[in-house]
């Protein structure tokens, strides 16, 4: 019989923390594309543009 | 006196608010309106966007209140697959003036044709990698 070596707990955290940061990039890489396509859009107010940079400035700052 | 901590929490959530877009967007607003009351009683700020169909928030305040917000939020029928992104303490809040700023693409913006949708790559990039096989 084969036994899955199973990861250790300082492992699985390490990989959950890995997976998080993935997606704070995916979710950076986001807002930013947005917000880049707001800059061009002559719809949407400055106030509402600064407010995408400031969230994505928190992401940034989570590392 | 000492300041008390504050903690930062990101999570990001797939919406269960569906329907024709005015009943998206009122439903969203709606939503909203609640958090800012809430949040201003427990002495959360953050910011909220919606976009794609998906919630992604920053709530910051007193750890016992950040647990408290992200509690009912994990239980909220408007949300589903609540996924925790960060959580930490933090020296500053980031977003002081607002109990809950709301975010939201212009209508210009959205269905962009080609694209995944955001939650997909926000749940893809929470899996593992997949390894190459030999």
């Amino acid at each position: 019989m084969m036994i899955s070596p199973q990861p250790s707990p300082a492992a699985a955290a390490d990989s959950a923390t890995d997976a998080r940061q993935r997606a704070r990039a995916v979710l950076l890489a986001h807002v930013d594309d947005v917000v880049q396509d707001m800059t061009g859009d002559a719809a949407v107010a400055a106030p509402e543009i600064e407010a995408l940079r400031r969230f994505a400035e928190a992401l940034r700052l989570q590392g | 006196m000492p300041e008390a901590p504050l903690h930062q929490l990101t999570y990001f959530s797939r919406s269960l608010i569906r329907g024709p877009r005015w009943f998206v967007e009122t439903g969203v607003e709606r939503m909203v309106t609640s958090a800012r009351d809430g949040n201003a009683y427990f002495g959360v700020t953050g910011s909220l966007l919606f976009s794609d169909g998906c919630f992604a928030q920053i709530l910051e305040g007193p750890p016992e209140s950040v647990d408290h917000i992200y509690g009912a939020i994990v239980i909220d029928h408007r949300h589903t697959e609540v996924t925790l992104l960060h959580r930490a303490q933090v020296t500053e809040r980031r977003f002081p003036d607002w109990s809950m700023q709301y975010l939201a693409e212009p209508e210009s913006l959205r269905d962009r044709p080609g694209q995944t949708g955001l939650f997909e790559r926000l749940s893809g990039a929470m899996r593992e990698p997949d390894r190459e096989s030999c």
